[in-house]
């Protein structure tokens, strides 16, 4: 079924719709969520925060006819919460590493070692950056995203963006090689 | 070192599972689910509630 008629069904507070929307766009979310929180539980709660939204602003779908990029900006926006939490509890102490950026632990075990060592370090590397220019580059780099969907989801300029990601891009160069994606 | 191919989300997939396809949607249609709105109204009443505490304490002082 199509996003355009989901959205009204939906508008209308059609309850079937609402999990026929959920059961489409949980996997790509739930994606989105693990790649750029790098852990399993947080990576829950955002698309449990992002779903909880949509289900209480299901009135306002009908204006979006584009459900999946809807879906993937709330869950950005809840991201970002989440990364800001982290940095609050970080500068109080009372971040015990559960939070940590787990890439390596994503990938298929199959992967050679040298991969697996790139990954841990790309981690790390985010975990330092601040919550915009991380959100910024995993849009980019993890999910192929347009520098100006980049820009749409994180509610900000083309110009911000570009800065953001070049910023982020700088600081992973000097640890670790990745070829520009083509754009979309 | 490697070379990364961006974008990497092949790279770094991994399926949900229909326990947790079924565990996140009773959670998210609950009623008690909170949304950021409330969360965020909460935090502010939490920060309101603190600065009137001072306040009153630096009076009463």
């Amino acid at each position: 079924m199509s996003d355009a008629v989901l959205s009204e069904r939906l508008a209308q507070g059609d309850r079937w719709a609402m999990e026929a929307v959920y059961r489409k766009y949980v996997g790509a979310i739930w994606g989105l969520a693990l790649r750029m929180m790098g852990n399993r539980a947080e990576a829950e709660e955002v698309v449990q925060d992002t779903f909880s939204e949509a289900l209480h602003d299901a009135q306002q779908a009908s204006e979006r006819r584009m459900l999946r990029s809807w879906l993937i900006g709330v869950a950005v926006q809840h991201a970002r919460r989440r990364f800001e939490r982290r940095r609050w509890l970080r500068m109080f102490g009372f971040d015990r590493g559960e939070h940590t950026h787990r890439l390596d632990e994503q990938v298929a075990r199959s992967l050679d070692a040298a991969l697996a060592s790139d990954l841990h370090k790309l981690g790390e590397v985010l975990d330092r950056m601040t919550p915009r220019k991380r959100i910024a580059w995993c849009l980019r780099y993890m999910e192929g995203c347009s520098v100006d969907e980049v820009a749409s989801y994180c509610g900000c300029s083309l110009a911000t963006a570009k800065r953001e990601l070049g910023m982020a891009q700088a600081v992973i160069r000097v640890h670790m090689d990745i070829e520009e994606p083509s754009d979309v | 070192m490697s070379k990364l191919h961006a974008p990497l989300h092949k790279l770094l997939e991994e399926p949900i599972s229909e326990l947790q396809v079924q565990r996140i949607w009773r959670q998210a249609q609950s009623p008690l689910a909170p949304t950021w709105k409330h969360k965020r109204l909460q935090l502010t009443a939490a920060a309101c509630v603190l600065v009137f505490a001072a306040v009153a304490a630096l009076l009463l002082r």
